[in-house]
């Protein structure tokens, strides 16, 4: 029969530990050490004249394809390993770690007992990379185009043809077999390099360097026109390169915060940010008190 | 032509809440109350709108737990009790004031009310809510989305991909048995998101959620139009990111609506400010006061000196706010449409517990708010998030950032010193339950039963409720009650399941007390 005030069971089965974050500030972790590891920890520290300090060694590994000796750069947090849990502050927002839980000796060695998940904390405010890129997605995942539109910022920001356009432009080509389970997503296209229509093949540079993707910055070749979709016949490819050229011809402005305008007074389009707009005034209700309960 | 967009949401959520076991429980309440309050008013405010010829757009999230309360027959006639009781104390209110006139009134109000939920309930809907909102979805009137099987705050379940897959996995199924059909939108659990998420949804065929307004304001790259219009994840599921504008109006403890003056005070309850003899019938059969419904004050001023409340006045007052809400969103609209290269989108989604319960006079808001829209107004229109989807489907791809609607946007309401016990024991939990679902042997039938026992309590334990009122310290020793409990039996059931040692006897009874989802397939 079942007892209410039963505890539940203490859950040291294994050596191990997670990371959580909290806020972009704030993480937490928690481990658990069996009963074997605990015998180890005795004996590293046990030796006569060293001291193993128990850590929870930091890896940031925002940038690194994490494979436990690339990590940019490490910290440690000593911890008292008996709390089995702790919070630790950080300096930065939107960052991804992974974090060893282990003993440092004295004379810097590193015995690592476990090693966490990879968590990311949260950002804190929006981000500085402009770059727009477009997804078409038709009801039911049946279509899904990715688009990128020309970076050059413009003043003369006229309305943009409408998006129902466009998908009309693609629903007109028959050009493959419905998906077998129309419910759930049969297909998705991967972004592979542009197959170069000829009218604007001048003008179509490759897809971005992993390192471009990376750092935000845009190769000014690229800024002129950058076009990628998934390969198709012919006839879409001349369709879609008019669709474009035509947009290029009405120097449409896709980028409300890209620099290199030489209007001095650019259109009110331009000057309009609003994600700012929506990010101030997000800000603006966190401190006047929301839900009423 | 509209300007704009608007699209309403009501997130109508309670956790699993059934305690059979119990001839009288105070957490049930919550349920009742929310039937009273609000889920049968609002429905009456759309069948009023429909019965007028009223053209309206409305977006509802009801949630796995609490559709499985409505559909639940021994919730339904606890409720009918519950209706009924309340009914007998108006009546007994209706003589108790006849010697004041101000408060007779709002008596004889209340029970003509009462009599009218409990005709609703039984004749019109026949005790079941779940077909009404199916109803209009099927009249194209609302969109209903889907959600997680029960509330679990899936960033802090994410350490295992198999919890948040089985969250999103069985809401939709629940879904799917219950309207049948699939949802195209999915109510993250407290809007909270985590990069991944997306495309667990998209595998379920998920055509877009809603987020809090910084996740996708801190999208990366930086969203072009702000919340005013969707962003497109790079797995294809569009987010769409909540006006801090239209929130804050309605949500806000400062400068919102429901603190007007005029407005019913919800802390002036007969089942405090009366005898307790004479209420005893009504309340908690241990004498535990509870609030009755019946509240005969207004919100009059910041003191505690309350003055009789006015319907008319509070009607009136309800029917301003919706033209001073139309006439921001106008504005709004207007600005937006002249710096955007398409027609914004304003998202305002609330916890629909609002609507009837904290603010009483929300669902006459919610009418005189649609019946404004559909008349005599051009510049925007309601609309559902998959009509828009349907107009704009081309979208700027970013990465929404992660965030939550909790206070300070992110997981500090459920993750801190109160309650960061819970995580260790869910995500071992959710280990075991991998590992038993991946038993070699084809299970028997007791153990596909205790399987299928094992991941309700698993569901059950995981709600993010638990964490949410341990943290805000109302019902904590419940919540935690409720946490320890189900993972208790989960604890128990995985044991007997791997030691081949099923109490069958044992699992009846859990069975019956956790029976939500009771079709559920063990894997």
């Amino acid at each position: 029969v079942e007892c209410e005030s039963e505890e539940l069971p203490d859950i040291a089965e294994e050596t191990k530990v997670v990371l959580l974050p909290v806020n972009p500030y704030l993480v937490h972790v928690y481990w658990g050490i069996a009963a074997n590891d605990l015998e180890e920890i005795g004996r590293v520290s046990g030796q006569p004249g060293r001291r193993a300090q128990p850590v929870l060694r930091f890896y940031d590994i925002t940038q690194v394809d994490f494979g436990g000796t690339s990590a940019s750069s490490w910290f440690d947090v000593e911890i008292n390993l008996r709390a089995g849990s702790w919070y630790v502050h950080l300096q930065s927002p939107a960052k991804s770690y992974c974090i060893d839980l282990g003993l440092r000796t004295e004379g810097g060695g590193f015995h690592r007992l476990a090693r966490s998940n990879a968590a990311e904390t949260p950002r804190a405010w929006p981000s500085d990379k402009v770059e727009e890129s477009y997804l078409l997605v038709e009801e039911d995942y049946q279509r899904v185009e990715t688009v990128v539109p020309p970076m050059k910022p413009t003043h003369a920001a006229e309305t943009l043809p409408e998006p129902r356009w466009v998908g009309e432009l693609y629903r007109r080509e028959e050009i493959r077999p419905q998906p077998q389970k129309p419910r759930i997503s049969a297909r998705f296209e991967t972004v592979v390099p542009p197959v170069q229509p000829a009218e604007v093949a001048e003008t179509l540079p490759g897809p971005p360097s992993a390192s471009e993707q990376h750092h935000g910055k845009e190769n000014p070749e690229r800024k002129e026109l950058r076009f990628l979709r998934t390969a198709a016949p012919g006839e879409m490819e001349r369709k879609l390169a008019e669709l474009y050229q035509r947009r290029m011809r009405e120097r449409l402005g896709f980028a409300p915060k890209a620099g290199g305008t030489d209007d001095p007074q650019p259109s009110r389009k331009e000057r309009a940010d609003l994600t700012e707009l929506s990010e101030r005034s997000f800000r603006a209700g966190l401190s006047s008190g929301r839900k009423s309960s | 032509m509209a300007k704009g967009y608007l699209a309403i949401v009501f997130h109508a959520h309670l956790p699993f809440v059934r305690h059979p076991e119990h001839q009288d429980s105070l957490e049930e309440n919550w349920f009742y109350e929310a039937v009273t309050e609000v889920y049968i008013p609002l429905l009456l405010v759309l069948e009023g709108l429909l019965e007028e010829a009223v053209d309206f757009r409305l977006t509802f999230s009801l949630t796995p737990t609490l559709v499985s309360m409505l559909l639940d027959p021994f919730l339904q006639s606890r409720y009918l009790r519950r209706i009924e009781r309340l009914i007998a104390l108006a009546e007994k209110e209706i003589a108790r004031t006849a010697h004041q006139p101000e408060f007779h009134r709002l008596a004889r109000l209340y029970h003509q009310r009462f009599l009218s939920l409990r005709d609703a309930f039984l004749n019109r809907y026949d005790r079941n809510l779940v077909e009404a909102f199916r109803r209009f979805q099927e009249l194209g009137k609302i969109e209903i989305l889907g959600s997680a099987a029960t509330h679990g705050y899936l960033p802090l379940l994410s350490v295992n991909a198999s919890a948040v897959q089985a969250q999103i996995r069985t809401g939709i199924g629940y879904y799917e048995q219950i309207f049948g059909r699939r949802p195209k939108g999915f109510w993250l659990p407290e809007c909270g998101y985590f990069p991944g998420v997306d495309r667990m949804l998209r595998e379920q065929g998920i055509r877009f959620t809603i987020l809090e307004t910084h996740g996708v304001t801190r999208a990366e790259p930086r969203p072009k139009w702000g919340v005013y219009a969707p962003i497109h994840c790079p797995s294809g599921v569009a987010t769409f990111g909540r006006d801090p504008e239209s929130s804050r109006q309605v949500w806000s403890s400062v400068e919102g609506y429901p603190g007007d003056y005029d407005y019913r005070e919800f802390y002036r309850d007969i089942g405090y400010d009366l005898d307790i003899d004479y209420l005893r019938p009504y309340v908690h059969p241990d004498g535990i006061r509870i609030d009755t419904g019946l509240k005969y004050y207004r919100i009059t001023g910041k003191t505690d000196h309350k003055q009789p409340y006015v319907p008319e006045w509070a009607e009136n007052k309800a029917e301003i706010h919706a033209s001073n809400f139309i006439f921001n969103r106008q504005k709004q609209v207007e600005y937006l449409a002249s710096v955007m290269d398409r027609k914004p989108l304003i998202v305002a989604p609330y916890d629909a517990e609002l609507f009837g319960h904290w603010w009483y006079e929300g669902p006459a808001w919610v009418n005189h708010l649609v019946r404004k829209m559909a008349r005599a107004q051009e510049s925007i229109r309601l609309v559902t998030l998959s009509e828009y989807l349907e107009e704009y489907p081309l979208n700027q791809v970013a990465t929404p950032a992660i965030s939550s609607w909790g206070y300070e946007g992110f997981n500090d309401v459920w993750l801190n010193g109160s309650n960061d016990w819970i995580y260790p024991h869910l995500h071992r939990a959710a280990n075991i339950m991998e590992k038993l679902l991946q038993g070699q042997s084809p299970p028997g039938r007791l153990t596909l039963r205790a399987l299928a026992q094992a991941k309700r309590e698993l569901f059950l334990a995981q709600a993010s409720d638990w964490a949410f009122m341990i943290n805000s310290g109302a019902m904590a020793e419940y919540a935690t009650r409720r946490t320890k409990r189900h993972l208790r039996r989960f604890y128990h059931l995985s044991e007997q399941i791997q030691n081949d040692s099923i109490d069958e006897r044992l699992l009846r009874g859990w069975e019956t007390q956790d029976n939500i989802f009771s079709s559920l397939p063990p894997s």
